[in-house]
């Protein structure tokens, strides 16, 4: 599945796509982050109480978003850690920025750790290989759902450890 | 600085843009635009994504358009009960 990744057209990887010189000079202070953060809950709410399969997108495609122009500021690890201040958790060194903002947006025990990790490794492998302008969940439908996302993640995080 | 927003919020950026104008008459428009997004974004009216060009995009949040549409809602109200 990498390989077909590999040859998609217009295939990059997101650290090549973006220009990261492009900050749009705008403060984004506590409050916007709050904000961002509640915004975020609010359509996990709206998620929890939609029986629609495909719902949970909504919700993934908001989070993959925010991390997403974080990224381009070059600050996702800090505003990962504050997100996770500003709802009382504790910010933890080598923080992965998805779960955290999962963390932050849904109280953390109303989410089962192995749908966390599910999601998580999902919107990794999308950051790494969703090429720009298509949509998440089209994307995550076209390999294997989120299922098959979290599956091509962990096979190529297994190839990078033992370098092949 | 050009700021890419959608319709709705660039409507009330430049409406609210021409009420600070005349408070800051210093400002000049990118400072203006950037104070009132920057407004907009800690009141949750409006969040910030990575357009497909790689440029950040700005857009009204689902809270603006649910605030316009009560606001809305109960100017119509007040104009029954003239």
């Amino acid at each position: 599945m990498i390989e077909k990744l590999a040859n998609l057209p217009g295939h990059r990887t997101i650290g090549k796509e973006i220009d990261y010189s492009r900050h749009c000079g705008v403060r984004y202070g506590d409050a916007a982050l709050a904000q961002d953060i509640k915004r975020l809950h609010r359509i996990w709410r709206n998620v929890q109480s939609d029986r629609h399969r495909s719902a949970i997108y909504k919700f993934l495609t908001a989070v993959f978003e925010l991390i997403e122009w974080w990224r381009v500021e070059r600050l996702v690890i800090c505003r990962a850690n504050r997100a996770l201040a500003l709802t009382g958790s504790r910010a933890i060194d080598r923080c992965d920025p998805f779960s955290a903002v999962f963390v932050a947006a849904i109280a953390p025990r109303k989410l089962e750790r192995r749908k966390l990790s599910k999601y998580t490794r999902a919107l990794r492998f999308a950051a790494a290989h969703k090429p720009p302008g298509k949509r998440l969940d089209r994307f995550i439908k076209k390999y294997g759902g989120l299922n098959g996302c979290g599956s091509e993640f962990a096979k190529q995080r297994r190839r990078s450890r033992h370098g092949g | 600085m050009q700021y890419h927003m959608d319709k709705t919020l660039r409507f009330w950026v430049e409406h609210e843009a021409e009420s600070t104008k005349r408070k800051f008459p210093n400002l000049s428009q990118s400072q203006l635009i950037a104070s009132i997004l920057c407004e907009f974004e800690s009141a949750g009216h409006a969040n910030r994504f990575v357009r497909k060009d790689g440029k950040i995009g700005w857009r009204a949040t689902d809270k603006m358009r649910e605030d316009l549409f009560e606001q809305e809602q109960a100017a119509l109200d007040n104009d029954d009960d003239d």
